[in-house]
């Protein structure tokens, strides 16, 4: 087991939006949180990045309890956050932005290689490389923060609803990019409203609603399911 | 002809003053500014750590240590003094409504004023810096007189300016403090510990001050407790007249609050600040973020 979290509980301010979660992801697998807005995936994130205090419960990646390590340090462990919202360092360059991304890191010649990987994921990203990445359309930045969520060399990827406010064409060609990220053997923790698309790419999945669990398994059950069926994919049963 | 030349040579000359004195204040400048951009805090205390530095600078160089060394030693002094206000009086506020840091600044920065004249070794009264330096002129032409005190406020304030450019866009450290300013929990998913990178911020601006403090010392060699305030005010207006949070903002700010009041106390030294504040006024009317601050924000 690469990464598991369980019986996890977030309060936001008073308001109790993880309530109790517990999920797992092996290595090598794309497992993807679905739920509506407010249901808690993007708390749930940033409790593992711990960017926010987890209230109860515990996290474990390769083996080790990372619940009360600092944020800066969660980076190093190995696991990647790509926010959502498309949080580029808007006044940097491109070429800033991966420095970033790449700021646990100490070998030059290793960023220099993952650099190079970067932009033959992303060949956009190396024609724009000294532009503020301020100036990016909508889907260069989408690509601009998966390609600095890499620079870590993260053996997980938590990617917070990358399909947000982009243009389906846009949609394709970055969730494209997630089945080429995982088949580098990187494992992807995918957070998404857009159940469709989600369960596309995913191997299993999660459905939250308010803070809880609803309904698990693999990526073909989901689609199945009523629940998902009704509430994700707008389709009645008949 | 005669009368051109003249006018012409005084407003080198006032040129040449102006820059001097800019110089310090753009260094102080720099200090307000990165701190701003980084915590949204004014420091008030910033113009403290100049008077603390030039004191150390006054007792080494008392104590026969070379000027060159006591410049570093005062550089030291105000990166570590900066640091220990920021770990005692700003961090436990952090937070906290940006309010309660800016009352902690102004009385960290009464603090600091009337601990120093409370204490036997400084007291109130006024001390003279020693004359380590043997004033040279140079004459460029005839009227034109430059002294080698200024020459080396010149050459001291812009390479250290240059270094703090090349720190803030060349290095991983100042590529972080950019994204910190930007997004410090985008840059804590990064791996970066911001704690630090505010650290290092009061680090480098507390080191500009203290050279400011020692090139004011050997500049206008009289020291007392309160011999920031002015400079510091003066300084916060020009990091705000630039754009606060933008460092050229900050250095061609400085730049310019020194050439003004030069220029005006030329013209009528009753009206020196006034003509300055009045300039103020007018470019915050037309560019209410500063001459480089941002006047839009990116969409979120």
């Amino acid at each position: 087991m690469l990464f598991k979290v369980k019986d996890l509980n977030v309060y936001y301010g008073v308001i109790h939006a993880v309530q109790g979660i517990s999920f797992n992801i092996e290595a090598g697998e794309i497992v993807t949180l679905l739920g509506a807005n407010g249901a808690g995936k993007t708390s749930t994130l940033s409790a593992i990045s711990n960017i926010i205090p987890i209230h109860s419960g515990s996290i474990i990646f390769k083996d080790q309890e990372i619940t009360s390590v600092p944020a800066h340090r969660i980076v190093e462990s190995g696991i990647g956050h790509v926010p959502e919202g498309r949080h580029v360092f808007s006044d940097l360059t491109v070429m800033e932005n991966l420095v970033m991304g790449a700021y646990t890191r100490k070998k030059r010649s290793e960023i220099e290689e993952d650099m190079d990987r970067a932009f033959s994921l992303f060949p956009r990203l190396k024609e724009r490389i000294k532009q503020v990445a301020g100036t990016l359309s909508g889907g260069e930045q989408q690509m601009l923060v998966m390609a600095r969520g890499l620079m870590s060399r993260p053996s997980l990827l938590l990617l917070d609803e990358p399909s947000m406010g982009l243009a389906p064409v846009i949609v394709d060609e970055v969730f494209d990019n997630i089945i080429s990220i995982n088949r580098q053997g990187i494992s992807i923790l995918l957070v998404e409203q857009n159940a469709e698309i989600a369960l596309s790419v995913a191997h299993r999945g999660y459905v939250l609603e308010r803070g809880n669990v609803v309904l698990q398994g693999s990526a073909e059950e989901l689609l199945q399911s009523s629940v998902v069926q009704e509430a994700y994919l707008g389709k009645t049963i008949s | 002809m005669r009368m051109v030349l003249c006018h012409m040579e005084l407003v080198i000359i006032q040129l040449i003053n102006g820059i001097q004195l800019g110089a310090i204040y753009a260094l102080m400048a720099l200090g307000y500014t990165m701190v701003y951009g980084i915590l949204k805090l004014i420091n008030f205390a910033h113009g403290d750590l100049l008077m603390i530095s030039a004191y150390v600078a006054y007792f080494l160089v008392n104590l026969h240590v070379p000027l060159p060394l006591a410049f570093v030693a005062s550089m030291a002094t105000g990166a570590l003094g900066a640091i220990i206000m920021d770990k005692v009086a700003y961090k436990p506020l952090r937070s906290q409504p940006r309010l309660k840091a800016l009352i902690t600044a102004m009385g960290v920065s009464l603090l600091l004023e009337n601990g120093c004249r409370a204490l036997p070794f400084i007291g109130p009264s006024f001390r003279r810096f020693p004359d380590v330096i043997n004033v040279k002129n140079f004459s460029l032409t005839e009227n034109i007189i430059i002294t080698n005190i200024q020459i080396i406020n010149l050459v001291m304030a812009i390479s250290l300016m240059l270094m703090l450019w090349f720190i803030i866009k060349k290095t991983k450290l100042g590529i972080a403090m950019r994204a910190v300013s930007l997004d410090p929990k985008g840059a804590k998913l990064m791996g970066v510990n911001v704690e630090r990178v505010i650290s290092a911020t009061f680090a480098l601006g507390g080191a500009l001050a203290g050279a400011a403090g020692v090139l004011t010392a050997i500049t206008y060699p009289r020291l007392s407790p309160y011999m920031g305030i002015m400079p510091g005010l003066k300084a916060f207006i020009a990091a705000v007249f630039g754009g606060i949070g933008s460092i050229p903002g900050a250095m061609v700010g400085g730049m310019l609050m020194g050439i003004i009041e030069t220029a005006a106390t030329a013209v009528n030294s009753q009206m020196a600040e006034g003509v300055f504040f009045l300039l103020l006024l007018v470019v915050l009317l037309i560019r209410p973020f500063g001459l480089f601050g941002k006047t839009t924000r990116e969409k979120v």
